[in-house]
């Protein structure tokens, strides 16, 4: 990363926590664990408890469509290591690649299709229009499911960012895939 | 959804207001966007607004400029949530206006 204490600063039981992952997932340590476990007083720990509530509290959107959210706001802020991370976990949430891709081709017509759209039109740095509101309350869409949508725009607008910013280097299939089954058993916390 | 502006205001609370290694005036001038011609400055404006584009030379350049790497920690946090606030806050305003219209 480019800074050398995110990967080099942590304290004696936070690389004694590296060591173990490393251990159990023969992988190195995710650049997304170490900046959150970096100070974590400062950032880690109370953006984790607010992912949590964002990805795994009460929403009427299932994980499997807020990881497909977390992801479409990643690839519109070119973040492609939170893109393949997220994309990952949708996919390990809806058990396939053709139930994920379908989700992501929801069309415009359809709550979560029209909300993928304000999502990305709002992550790629332009004025959203009203009428991609509108679209998606025609579509059904409720005003809460598109509160807890914008939710997910804060979490991932943030930790999109910092990937970029700091350089997360892309990791290995393998790695993203029990970082998945890890996110969808423990959560963000 | 639990309330997110509680866990949003914890957040901000601790980067802003709580103990770092930067000043509380430098971490509010990153959150804010405020435009500041020096390394960091540049740095976390790139952050802000095309988080995509940074690159080594711009850690580098904020480095040399005698921040301390702590300094750049806390700073680039603070613009990347600075700037995910303001687009979530005007887009919110927009979503209650479209569903304050009738149906």
């Amino acid at each position: 990363m480019r800074l050398t204490r995110l990967d080099h600063g942590h304290g004696f039981g936070t690389r004694i926590l590296f060591t173990v992952i490393r251990w159990m997932t023969r992988e190195p340590v995710l650049d997304v664990i170490k900046l959150s476990k970096y100070r974590p007083e400062f950032y880690g720990q109370r953006m984790g408890d607010l992912t949590h509530a964002v990805m795994r509290g009460p929403s009427s959107w299932s994980v499997a469509e807020r990881e497909l959210m977390a992801s479409t706001v990643a690839e519109a802020l070119q973040s492609p290591w939170c893109t393949r991370a997220h994309t990952a976990v949708a996919r390990t949430a809806l058990r396939s690649s053709d139930a994920y891709e379908r989700a992501k081709a929801s069309g415009s017509d359809t709550p979560l299709g029209a909300t993928l759209r304000i999502l990305q039109s709002l992550s790629r740095g332009g004025d959203v229009a009203p009428e991609l509101f509108r679209a998606a309350r025609r579509a059904g869409a409720t005003r809460e499911q598109l509160e807890d949508a914008l939710g997910v725009f804060f979490a991932f607008g943030v930790t999109g960012r910092l990937a970029n910013a700091f350089g997360f280097e892309m990791a290995s299939d393998r790695a993203f895939e029990s970082g998945s089954r890890y996110l969808l058993a423990r959560g963000y916390r | 959804m639990p309330d997110l502006a509680k866990f949003k205001n914890a957040v901000f609370e601790r980067v802003l207001r709580g103990g770092g290694h930067s000043s509380t005036a430098q971490r509010q001038h990153a959150f804010e966007g405020a435009r500041e011609d020096t390394a960091v400055g540049r740095l976390t404006d790139k952050v802000a607004k095309t988080s995509h584009a940074v690159e080594e030379s711009d850690f580098a350049a904020a480095l040399a400029e005698g921040a301390t790497e702590d300094e750049v920690f806390e700073l680039v946090i603070c613009a990347a949530i600075g700037e995910t606030e303001r687009r979530y806050d005007a887009v919110r305003s927009v979503l209650a206006r479209v569903f304050e219209e009738a149906p």
